[in-house]
């Protein structure tokens, strides 16, 4: 009977057991349906306007007539939009074009455009159609595009409107997308393609002729781009890198202007291609400045670039009507830079000069390493630019005899450029200065009232740059202020300056507006921190721009006007001594820019 | 995906079928048997017994014929228990085979039939009015017989024929021990109060005052002077409550907003004080008044009592309620449990995907977000550089020229560069959710008599939730598109097909919601009593918590009939992390300074609290993006002026400004960027009381007087970070600052990505601007976008400090007439100050006036209210009716303080209220009237029937005003409300009815065994008037708006249920719970759209526990099984979230249901 009872019980349990396991199965079953994975995938959008990249061919568009339409193989790859869909909108937006797959940013051909693989096909030749205007009925020309897969080539597309003179359309050109053979030089080539053409309210100077690449004192860079004549191009030559203003000059040494886009600066006179200011004689008159418009550029190490000359339309200052003058249209010929290598990011190298801001001492050189040596610099001069590799350096100073006079340990940063300035300090010591330039003539702009979330704003250029830089290197006085004739500070950048510091905020002045063509003098003024500018020193002479033109002849030789002042990047420095025993001191100057 | 939503369906129908099985289940394996028959004839005994066990009964009836009729009482007894005692004196024998049992005459049975077990009958009184206790507990000594008194005080119980000890047993009550025995089988005990007796004069300190099970609050509540509700450790459990917001949505008349703030009766905000075991709990939320609730996890708790009326002792500045939190008392003898659990929530279920966003992760203990804070660095250069980002701008182009400014340059543009590069969200694969709790306690003698308590806690959990695909739609009277960006415009115009006479409203913004959010808290819990002797013990408690949340919002949508040629997209993200800290040391004394029962007693508690609220980094990006049908033109400043350029997609941050406040009538908002907010606040609060007891009537009385001192430090520190592309930042040389228009040029950056919010706040963007290959030679860097390094208006340090002190009585007038009141007086002094020192300052406030002076605000940084003591009455009567009906009537007057943070003059565009959160320096208290009454019927313990009418009259209500000043249809930009707390002029009036009901089905019927059935009910009513901004923006388009408003996240009801199953055997504890709660204001609408209303969300939720072994128990929940839409909707109060007949769904998503499974290991 027990055991039966037992027996119960035990089947009461393991039913219990049983049910329980189904009751555990149902929550696991329950569990189970709802613990079903969910993506709950993010809602995602991507705006970018075009995502698949275009494959280049080696074959290069090079826009130098500034035609604006093109079309391959029948295919309209600009916007042709003329005039614009809604005659009521604002001036700029009926102007303004339509981007288009291949033109993103203006559906307008700029100055190059690579012609994408898929336009070649084995069986057709590629034909390309460009026009001058906005329209299907302005002046266009065809022409067929081969690849050749060994050889990059341009077509230099010409300008075709109704006012140029008989002549080619397009010039193909082969490309060098070869390195230099010195890293740390560029390469360039100087193209011919000047024409003639018809100006309708003045007749421009005559530019026919062979063309020669000089620096800005008008020294040639090579044999190999002197002379080239009309139609031709020269070979690359190989120059090291840096800053510079490069000049175009005829066989006569006249100077070509630059084509740009920059609508302030760029105007000429009507006969030559000078820029012009007022007449100070006659306001209502343009007059000559006698300078011709080049823009100075950092030429990259690795890279490769053409000057070609071709005829452009520019603004030009005709006499007015009052106190204005008229700005009208004119056709020269002017060169452009093109690009044919674009550099690598400059990691690598850095340039580096001597001045010698001494009076009276023997000549000096700077030395990075064997290789890397400035020539033997003397007093008041300065050397040309070393290039270095970028890093801690050595840098050593010699006499005439090998003796090392300076040396100072310097942490060289790419893309730099500096000036290793030598002078006389108080125990007549030499003494170093070691002051990083900035060739790109930038200011920064804006006041303490300026909202600084953004910076780049601030940021502005100067392509055509009057551009100065003090130093006081001159012993004698706690302090110098550097002024023009009348006594006015230029500034900042040359007030309150400290024996053998070099300012660093905002430390340049740029000479902008008319004064930049007339004739500044830097003279030397004896400040303190509650004065300025302070008392003249009338025993220094002051230093004229016109003293610190390169070479007049570069002017003369062509019958032009001498400038008051010529572009460029300068530092300008008191040196010396001055005392009641001593008062030799002077103003010196380093053009930076070449 | 199929399967899921097949699944999903069925899940209602398992969870039912499940409770069905376990109850089935329990039954089947009992076999047990109820049963109370008096008087009845053994037939009737028998068939009652086939019925319960499904045992067949074969006899012949003729055996029963001379046999008197019998009395039986048994409980959950097995069929051989029952028989044998039936039996036991009777001349029957039976026998038990399969399922039947056979019963027949035993002849020897008169002879040999000698009484086995002697019956006791008694009766159970208490001693101090001689009326009968139901419910005591009567266990035979050393055994697991158990009976209990019936409501007449009665009991039967068998014991064995020798001598046995009864061990009578009720809470509150002196536990006796009885001796009886065959010369002593009808007893009347009488049960003393615990403390009331003169040689035990025994104080029992908070610490140690054990009340974590309904009948333990139910009792306690009983006993009050005053009108409480409490919810109990066990019910907590119940409920599966993990936070101590999820438990108090349980307790009649409480209400719960966003899982954090609590309203009771409808009142949320500064109307109701949390207390943590007596000591006030501070408010770490910079934005809105609020106890710290969610970060007190549950588990850590004995019970959360509610006082909805007060006496002088506790605090005047709960207008409608104080949250009492106790934490877990030090238990008598050795308790060692250890919980995990784990689990999911359907909406992402296991290893499925949550929004959230790169580098969000918090660490197991949080602190990581913390990594996120501000650097030093950063703070440092506010310092550095106090003329602003212009001068760092400057420092950058100058670097180049000196080594030592290159490397300033590049430590700041790595700190720049040291965020987050991230502005959007992105899914990623949840965690599982985790649950751990342990606690320890014990207590020991030590020192001859001494006694020391410990208990120890620690609890951390671990969650994520996640709403996808739910659907955001603004609906306007307006149509148009307002960006605050010139190129993503179109006149803003009411539509004509919405008039006075044909009401309806538009689509402005439709959108689709993914958001994921994870939350992690821990806390621990110690707790030391020490006790001298019985008249004198202290105890030192400690609770610290910490919690880190992470939220990842993104809304994806577009305008509609925007008017314009081609569609616009709006996107938002919002990246939130916050880490939260609170802990609170107490020490706490009780005193009986004589020994004897008159004595007077002292107690005292003396607190010290902080806590902290960290938002680093909290990210918030409205991008808008306007495709046109052509593309148009998108004009960008160069170095030689402005140039226009054709884009195919505009983009703009949306923002706009708040009109009509600022020295110039109009301040920029901007919503988007990155924000930094810290908040710490440290509270001393120190009480004592003093009790004097004295003869009055016939009866022990009571004086009570003590004081409170409260104190709160608080400093605020904010700092807002605006985005590139921001509409108020300049970005060119010519954009005018400082005009009403925003800077033209200012939304370039997100052009340049293609409004690719995380490339706008890459390197690309943000810090130097690299050097190209077309640099030139020794041209300076240029720094892009910087941050901006001053912190923002709004930082304030304060103090909020208040005094009181009170008298009170508590008179027994008769033995069944009490009367509880006094007077407390309260001091106010809250100060604050704003930090006005090297701000980043909207340059809208910073442009001269017409008369050219520059006017800067806060104009008054310093904002001080005082108020000397003043006296609050309160008066509690109770009327007890025989012991288990109390009425209560009370009266009494409180007072609301404004909080630091409103009286503070700092304004400050809170991206989530979207609108201008402004301080009023001219805030005073406000005093409210309380009326009280409450019927309550305790028929037994753990059982309560309740009703509850209360009324509130509120002067100087501190309300919460929207105003907005629009310029209507000729706006240009969005326009954002400004929101401050103001005296409301009208008197307020809220009132309305509780029900409670909370029954044990047992005693009704008998089948019900083990069934609990608990209710309660909150019907309020409250009613402001609207201001009258708020009235015209209603009747610019509904002419029969109403003049009148619910109060902000005031609910009408408020209903709660729950059911019970616990079967003690099988160890089984099953329970259901509802919660709904009615229509809430959650929005006030001033553009002429109705108020966005909240509808009643039905929440079902099942608990269950199972015990496998004698350590081991089995426990799990299922949450929000319905998972019903949660909707918000535009609508008039009452309507039942219609507008004129249609429903206008402003956001509808679903919370999915959570489901949890863990075990617990009890040692003891």
């Amino acid at each position: 009977m027990k055991k039966m009872l037992e027996t119960k019980r035990l089947t009461a349990i393991t039913e219990y057991n049983r049910l329980r396991g189904a009751l555990l199965i149902f929550t696991f079953a329950l569990l189970l349906f709802s613990s079903c994975k969910k993506e709950n995938l993010d809602y995602k959008v991507d705006y970018r306007e075009f995502t698949e990249a275009i494959e280049p061919s080696m074959v290069r568009l090079v826009n130098i007539g500034r035609n604006r339409n093109l079309e391959v193989n029948g295919d309209s790859l600009t916007n042709f939009r003329w005039p614009p869909a809604n005659p009521e909108a604002p001036d700029e937006e009926r102007t303004q074009v339509l981007p288009t797959k291949y033109f993103p940013s203006t559906g307008q051909l700029g100055l190059t455009w690579t012609v994408p693989n898929e336009f070649f096909t084995p069986e057709h030749a590629t034909e390309i159609t460009f026009y001058s205007g906005p329209t299907l009925n302005r002046m266009h020309h065809t022409f067929p595009i081969h690849e050749d897969g060994s050889q990059p080539t341009d077509y230099y597309l010409l300008k075709i409107e109704r006012e140029m003179h008989e002549g080619p359309e397009v010039i193909e050109v082969p490309r060098d997308v070869t390195a230099p053979s010195r890293p740390d030089h560029f390469k360039i080539r100087l193209l011919n393609f000047a024409q003639t053409f018809d100006n309708y309210l003045v007749t421009a100077e005559n530019l026919m002729a062979p063309m020669t690449l000089a620096y800005a004192d008008g020294t040639p860079v090579s044999p190999e781009t002197t002379n080239v004549p009309i139609g031709q191009w020269s070979e690359y030559v190989e120059v090291p890198y840096g800053t510079y203003q490069f000049k175009v000059l005829t066989q006569d040494q006249r100077q070509v202007p630059m084509a740009t886009t920059s609508p302030t600066i760029h105007v000429t006179t009507s006969a030559i291609p000078d820029m012009t200011q007022r007449d100070p004689n006659d306001a209502r008159s343009p007059a000559s400045t006698g300078l011709v418009y080049a823009e100075l550029q950092t030429f990259q190490p690795g890279g490769i670039y053409s000057i070609a000359v071709h005829p452009y339309t520019m603004k030009y200052n005709a006499p007015g009507a009052g106190n204005a003058f008229t700005v009208t249209d004119i056709i020269q010929n002017a060169f452009q830079v093109i690009t044919d290598l674009s550099a690598p990011l400059n990691n690598s190298y850095v340039r580096v000069q001597l001045v010698n801001a001494t009076l009276n001492s023997s000549p000096l050189r700077l030395e990075l390493s064997q290789e890397r040596t400035t020539e033997a610099v003397p007093s008041e001069r300065y050397s040309d630019y070393v290039i270095s590799l970028v890093g801690s350096r050595m840098l050593q100073v010699k006499d005439p005899s090998g003796n090392v006079v300076i040396h100072q340990e310097a942490q060289l940063q790419a893309g730099k450029n500096y000036s290793l300035w030598v002078y006389t300090g108080e125990n007549q010591e030499l003494q170093s200065l070691l002051v990083s330039n900035n060739l790109a003539s930038s200011e920064m702009l804006g006041n303490s009232d300026s909202n600084g979330n953004y910076g780049d704003p601030f940021r502005r250029y100067y392509p055509f740059p009057f551009t100065y830089r003090f130093l006081n290197l001159l012993t004698g006085f706690e302090e110098v202020t550097l002024t023009n004739q009348l006594g006015i500070p230029y500034g900042r950048p040359a007030s309150h300056l400290l024996q053998g510091v070099a300012k660093d905020d905002n430390p340049y002045y740029f000479n902008i507006g008319s004064d930049q063509y007339r004739e500044q003098w830097f003279m030397l003024y004896q400040s303190s921190p509650t004065e300025l500018p302070g008392r003249w020193i009338s025993e220094v002479t002051g230093l004229s721009t016109k003293a610190m033109i390169a070479d007049e002849t570069l002017y003369t030789r062509a019958n032009r006007n001498v400038p008051n002042a010529e572009p460029g990047v300068y530092t300008v420095a008191a040196i010396g001594t001055f005392n009641d025993g001593q008062k030799n001191a002077k103003i010196m100057y380093v053009k930076h820019t070449k | 995906m199929n399967f899921c939503t097949i699944m999903r369906a069925m899940k209602i129908t398992m969870v039912l079928l499940t409770c069905v099985f376990v109850q089935v289940t329990a039954a089947t394996y009992a076999q047990r048997i109820t049963l109370n028959k008096q008087n009845s004839s053994i037939k009737v005994v028998l068939e009652e017994i086939r019925k319960q066990t499904n045992f067949s009964f074969f006899y012949n009836p003729e055996i029963f014929n001379d046999v008197e009729p019998v009395d039986i009482n048994v409980k959950n007894a097995t069929l051989d228990q029952v028989l044998k005692e039936f039996f036991l004196d009777k001349p029957f024998k039976y026998i038990i085979k399969n399922s039947y049992v056979t019963i027949s005459r035993n002849p020897e049975a008169h002879r040999s039939a000698k009484p086995q077990q002697l019956q006791i009958k008694g009766h159970v009184v208490d001693a101090s009015n001689n009326r009968p206790l139901s419910g005591v507990s009567i266990r035979i000594k050393g055994t697991r017989i158990v009976t209990s008194s019936d409501a007449n005080g009665a009991f039967f119980i068998n014991i064995p024929p020798s001598n046995a000890i009864l061990v009578f047993t009720f809470l509150g009550l002196q536990t006796q021990e009885v001796r009886v025995g065959p010369d002593n089988r009808n007893i009347t005990v009488r049960m003393r109060q615990a403390t009331s007796e003169l040689e035990e004069v025994a104080v029992t300190v908070q610490a140690r005052r054990r009340a974590n099970t309904e009948v333990a609050v139910l009792e306690e509540r009983r006993k009050a002077a005053i009108v409480q509700d409490a919810i109990s450790a066990q019910m907590i459990e119940r409920t599966g409550s993990i936070t101590t917001t999820q438990a108090l949505q349980r307790v009649s008349g409480v209400t719960v907003t966003d899982d954090k703030y609590v309203a009771v009766r409808g009142l949320g905000d500064r109307s109701v004080i949390g207390q943590l075991n007596g000591v006030r709990l501070a408010s770490s939320d910079p934005d809105r008044s609020t106890i710290p609730l969610d970060l007190v996890p549950a588990s850590l708790l004995d019970n959360i009592t509610i006082y909805k009326t007060v006496t002088p002792d506790k605090p005047a500045d709960a207008a409608s309620g104080i949250v009492e939190l106790k934490t877990k008392s030090i238990p008598d003898s050795m308790t060692f449990e250890v919980i995990a659990q784990s689990g999911f929530n359907s909406n992402i279920g296991m290893g499925g995907n949550f929004n959230s966003f790169w580098n969000s992760d918090m660490g197991v203990l949080g602190t990581k977000i913390n990594r996120k804070d501000l650097s030093q660095d950063f703070l440092n250069l506010g310092q550095q550089y106090p003329d602003g980002l212009y001068s760092i701008q400057r420092l950058i182009a100058n670097s180049g020229y000196t080594p030592e400014l290159q490397q300033e340059a590049n430590r700041i543009n790595g700190i720049m560069r040291d965020f987050d590069p991230v502005l959007t969200t992105q899914g990623q694969t949840a965690p599982l959710n985790q649950i751990y709790s342990a606690t320890f306690g014990n207590s020991y003698n030590v020192f001859n008599k001494h006694k020391i308590g410990v208990i120890l806690g620690g609890n951390y959990y671990r969650r994520a939730t996640n709403i996808y695909d739910g659907d955001l739609t603004q609906w306007s009277i307006y149509q148009g598109v307002l960006s605050g960006s010139p190129y993503i415009y179109s006149e803003r115009n009411v539509p004509n097909f919405i008039t006075t006479n044909r009401l309806g409203l538009g689509r402005y913004q439709t959108y689709k919601e993914h958001t994921g959010t994870e939350n992690l808290n821990y806390g621990l819990l110690g707790g030391l009593a020490y006790r001298f002797n019985t008249r004198h013990e202290i105890s030192f408690q400690y609770l610290g918590s910490w919690g880190g949340e992470t939220r990842a919002s993104n809304l994806a949508g577009r305008y509609q009939y925007t008017g314009m040629p081609g569609e616009v997209n709006s996107t938002t993200h919002s990246l939130r992390q916050s880490y939260r800290t609170l802990q609170t040391f107490n020490l706490q004394g009780e005193h009986k300074l004589f020994n004897h029962s008159y004595s007077p007693s002292l107690s005292y508690n003396l607190s010290t609290s902080s806590s902290s609220h960290n938002d680093p980094d909290y990210r918030f990006a409205n991008l808008i993006d306007y495709a046109p049908t052509r593309p148009t033109l998108y004009y960008r400043q160069t170095m030689s002026g402005s140039e226009p350029e054709y884009v195919n997609r505009h983009y703009a941050l949306g923002s706009g400004y708040v009109y009509g406040f600022g020295p110039f009538g109009v301040m920029q908002a901007d919503p988007n960027g990155r924000r930094w907010r810290n908040l710490n606040e440290d509270i001393y609060n120190y009480k004592a009381d003093l009790s004097v007891p004295f003869e009055l009537f016939g009866n022990k009385q009571e004086f009570k007087t003590g004081f409170n001192y409260l104190n709160r430090d608080r400093t605020f520190g904010e700092n807002v970070l605006f985005l590139p592309g921001s509409n108020f930042l300049q970005n060119s040389l010519s954009d005018q600052s400082g005009t009403t228009n925003p800077t033209m040029y200012s939304s370039a950056p997100l052009y340049d990505v293609h409004g690719d919010l995380n490339r706008l706040v890459s390197p690309e963007i943000v810090g130097i601007r690299p050097r190209t290959s077309n640099t030139g030679e020794g041209d300076f860097q240029v720094g892009g976008f910087l941050y901006n390094i001053q912190k923002s208006p709004n930082n304030y340090q304060g103090f909020f400090q208040t005094n009181a002190f009170y008298g009170m009585l508590d008179l027994k007038i008769t033995e069944d007439f009490r009367l509880a009141g006094g007077v407390r007086f309260e001091r106010t002094n809250v100060q604050s100050q704003v930090d006005t020192s090297n701000l980043y300052l909207d340059p809208s406030l910073l442009r001269a006036n017409a008369q050219g002076e520059l006017l800067l605000n806060p104009i008054k940084p310093n904002s001080v209210y005082k108020q000397g003591y003043k006296p609050f009455y309160s008066i509690n009567a109770t009327y007890t009716l025989n012991e288990l009906m109390n009425f209560r009537a009370a009266f009494n007057t409180t007072l609301a303080r404004p909080e630091l943070r409103e009286i503070t003059n700092v304004f400050e565009f809170d991206a989530f209220q979207m609108g201008l959160v402004v301080g009023n320096p001219n805030l005073i208290n406000q005093n409210t009237t309380n009326f009280d009454f409450r019927w309550e019927w305790f028929p037994n313990p753990g059982e309560v029937i309740a009703v509850s009418a209360f009324g509130k009259q509120l002067k100087n209500q501190l309300v919460k005003v929207y105003s907005l000043r629009t310029e209507g249809l000729a706006a240009t930009f969005p326009e954002y409300p400004v929101i401050a707390y103001q005296n409301d002029p009208n008197t307020g009036r809220v009132w309305g009815l509780e029900l409670e009901l909370v029954k044990d089905l047992g005693t009704i019927w008998e089948r019900a065994q083990g069934f609990f059935i608990g209710s309660n009910m909150l019907i309020a009513q409250s009613e402001v008037k609207k201001t009258p901004e708020r009235l015209a923006a209603n009747w610019s388009v509904d002419r029969n708006a109403p003049e009148n408003s619910p109060l902000f996240e005031q609910a009408p009801y408020s209903i709660n249920a729950w059911l019970n199953y616990e079967n003690k055997k099988s160890g089984t504890d099953l329970t259901t719970t509802f919660n709904v709660v009615g229509e809430r204001l959650v929005q006030i609408n001033l553009t002429g759209e109705p108020d966005l209303y909240s509808r009643p969300v039905p929440m079902l939720d099942f608990v269950f526990t199972q015990r496998l072994s004698r350590h081991l128990t089995l426990k799990g929940f299922a949450k929000n099984i319905l998972n019903p839409d949660i909707k918000t909707v535009y609508a008039n109060p009452s309507t039942g979230g219609k507008w004129y007949g249609n429903e206008y769904v402003n956001r509808a998503f679903r919370q999915g249901s959570e489901f949890t499974l863990g075990l617990s290991y009890n040692l003891f």
